[in-house]
C-alpha cells in the first residue's frame, strides 16, 4: 500500500498536468457539467455523449473518497482524473451542440441561396419586361449597378484592411504595456490584458495609483481606436467563500470600468463581470498559483 | 421432463446467470475478472492511442498517456494487474481528452467558417435586393 501511495505521489510530481478544470471543486465541476448537459439535453436527435456518464460516475466516486480521505494522494489523483473526465465530457457535449448549430446555419445558408436564386429569376423577369428600346439603357444601368457593386465590395475590402491594420496597431500598443504586473496575450476571444491584484489594495476594490496610470494608458489607446469592445473580468483565488469572492471580483471589475468611463471610453463599449474563483489560470494549491489567479482581465474583443 | 423445462426457464433469467458468474468469480478469487477488465481497458486505451496517432495528435496529454500506457504494460508483465488496470484507465482518459479537445477545436473552426459564409451570403442577398429595387424603380418611371 505504501508503494502505491509513493508511486502515485511520484507520478503527480513528475507529470503535473495542466488540465483546464484542475483547480475546480467537485461541486463546481458538477455545476459546469450540468450546465452544458442541460443545453445538450434540449437538443433533439443528438448523438449520445458517452463521456457524460463517465464524468458523473467519477465525480460521485471522488465525492465519496473526499468524505473518507480528503488529503490522501490517491484521492487527489482521482480528483484530478475526474476533472479530466469532466472536461472531456463538457468538450464532447459542446462539440455536439456546435455541430447542431452548424447544421442550423447550413439550413439557413440553403434558405439564403434559395432567396438569391429567386431574386435572380425576378431580375431576369423584370428585364424581359423591358421594351427593346429600353434594353440598351438597361444594359448601361446594369453596368452602373455592377460598378456600384464593385465599388461597394472594394469599400468593404478597404474597410476590412483598415480595421486589420488598426487591430495590429492597437495590439502592438497594448503589447507595450507588458510589465511584471501586467501581462498581454492573445487568445480566441481577442487580446487579454491581465492585471495582477497587487495593483489593488488587499481585499479592496479601490484602484492604486500604479493601476490608474496603466489604465489611463489603456484608455488612451481605446480612445484612438473606436472599434474594439471590452469585457472587464474580475477574478479571485479560492480563499474565502464564493459569495465574498464574487462580490470582490465584481467590485474590482466595476472600479476598473468606472475609471475607464471617467477617462472618456464609451460606456456602451464596456461590460464588467465578476467570475469569483470559477476561472482560474493557475493552480490554487500554491501561493504563486493563487497570486496569478487574483487578477483583473481586460478582454479586448477583435 | 417438466423439471428440466422449469430449470431451462429459470436459467433464462439473467439474474441467475449473474449469480452463477459471481459464484465462479468468487471461487477463483476474482482475478480472472480483474484480468478481463484490464484487458478491456488496455484494448480501449490502445484504440484511443491509435486514434490519436492517426489524427497526428501529439501534446502534453498524449505524452503523459503514452508514459502511463507503457508503465501499465510493464506492470502487466509483472502480473500486477490491479495497478495496470488503474494506469490503463488513466491513459485512456487522457487519450480521450486529447481527442475531444482536437475535435472541439475543429468543430469550433467549422462553426466560425459556416457563420462567416452565412454572413457573406446575406450581404450578397442585400446587394441583389438593392439591384432589383433599382430595376423596378427604373421600370416604373
Amino acid at each position: 500500500m505504501k508503494h502505491i501511495a509513493l508511486l502515485l505521489l511520484v507520478t503527480l510530481l513528475i507529470f503535473p498536468l495542466q488540465a483546464q478544470y484542475d483547480s475546480l471543486t467537485v461541486a463546481q465541476a458538477r455545476l459546469r457539467l450540468n450546465e452544458v448537459h442541460q443545453q445538450y439535453a434540449q437538443l433533439k436527435n443528438t448523438p449520445v455523449s458517452d463521456m457524460y456518464p463517465v464524468a458523473e460516475a467519477r465525480l460521485d466516486y471522488v465525492e465519496s473518497l473526499l468524505r473518507l480521505e480528503p488529503d490522501s494522494p490517491e484521492t487527489l489523483q482521482k480528483k484530478q482524473y475526474a476533472m479530466i473526465a469532466v472536461e472531456a465530457a463538457v468538450l464532447q457535449m459542446q462539440a455536439i451542440i456546435d455541430q447542431m448549430r452548424i447544421e442550423e446555419l447550413q439550413i439557413q445558408i440553403q434558405g439564403v441561396l434559395g432567396e438569391l436564386k429567386a431574386i435572380n429569376d425576378e431580375i431576369a423577369t423584370v428585364e424581359r419586361g423591358y421594351s427593346d428600346q429600353l434594353q440598351n439603357e438597361l444594359a448601361s444601368e446594369r453596368e452602373k449597378l455592377q460598378q456600384m457593386i464593385d465599388e461597394e465590395r472594394q469599400r468593404a475590402d478597404e474597410q476590412a484592411r483598415e480595421l486589420e491594420r488598426q487591430k495590429e496597431e492597437y495590439n502592438r500598443r497594448f503589447q507595450e504595456l507588458q510589465s511584471e504586473l501586467i501581462s498581454v496575450k492573445q487568445d480566441a476571444r481577442g487580446t487579454i490584458i491581465s492585471m495582477s491584484d497587487i495593483l489593488f489594495a488587499t481585499n479592496q476594490s479601490d484602484l492604486t495609483p500604479e493601476l490608474k496610470t496603466s489604465l489611463a494608458r489603456i484608455a488612451g489607446i481605446l480612445l484612438v481606436y473606436k472599434r474594439p469592445n471590452i469585457i472587464i473580468e474580475g477574478h479571485t483565488d479560492n480563499t474565502g467563500t464564493e459569495e465574498y469572492n464574487q462580490k470582490l471580483s465584481e467590485a474590482r471589475a466595476k472600479s476598473v470600468m468606472n475609471f475607464l468611463i471617467e477617462q472618456g471610453v464609451g460606456r456602451d463599449r464596456l461590460t464588467a463581470v465578476g467570475h469569483s474563483f470559477r476561472k482560474p489560470i493557475a493552480d490554487n494549491d500554491t501561493p504563486e498559483g493563487r497570486s496569478k489567479n487574483r487578477r483583473v482581465d481586460l478582454v479586448i474583443q477583435d | 421432463m417438466r423439471q428440466t423445462m422449469n430449470l431451462e426457464a429459470e436459467m433464462s433469467r439473467p439474474f441467475l446467470w449473474i449469480a452463477l458468474l459471481s459464484l465462479v468469480l468468487s471461487a477463483c478469487g476474482g482475478s480472472p475478472y480483474i484480468a478481463f477488465k484490464t484487458h478491456e481497458s488496455q484494448t480501449r486505451a490502445a484504440t484511443h492511442q491509435l486514434e490519436n496517432r492517426q489524427n497526428e495528435i501529439e501534446n502534453e496529454l498524449t505524452l503523459k498517456a503514452d508514459s502511463l500506457f507503457t508503465r501499465a504494460g510493464q506492470l502487466l508483465q509483472k502480473e500486477e494487474t490491479d495497478q495496470a488496470l488503474n494506469l490503463y484507465d488513466r491513459a485512456d482518459l487522457l487519450y480521450r481528452l486529447a481527442l475531444v479537445r482536437k475535435h472541439n477545436e475543429l468543430i469550433a473552426n467549422e462553426l466560425s467558417y459556416t457563420s462567416g459564409q452565412l454572413d457573406e451570403l446575406k450581404a450578397e442577398l442585400d446587394l441583389y435586393k438593392k439591384v432589383l429595387n433599382r430595376l423596378q424603380t427604373e421600370k416604373a418611371k
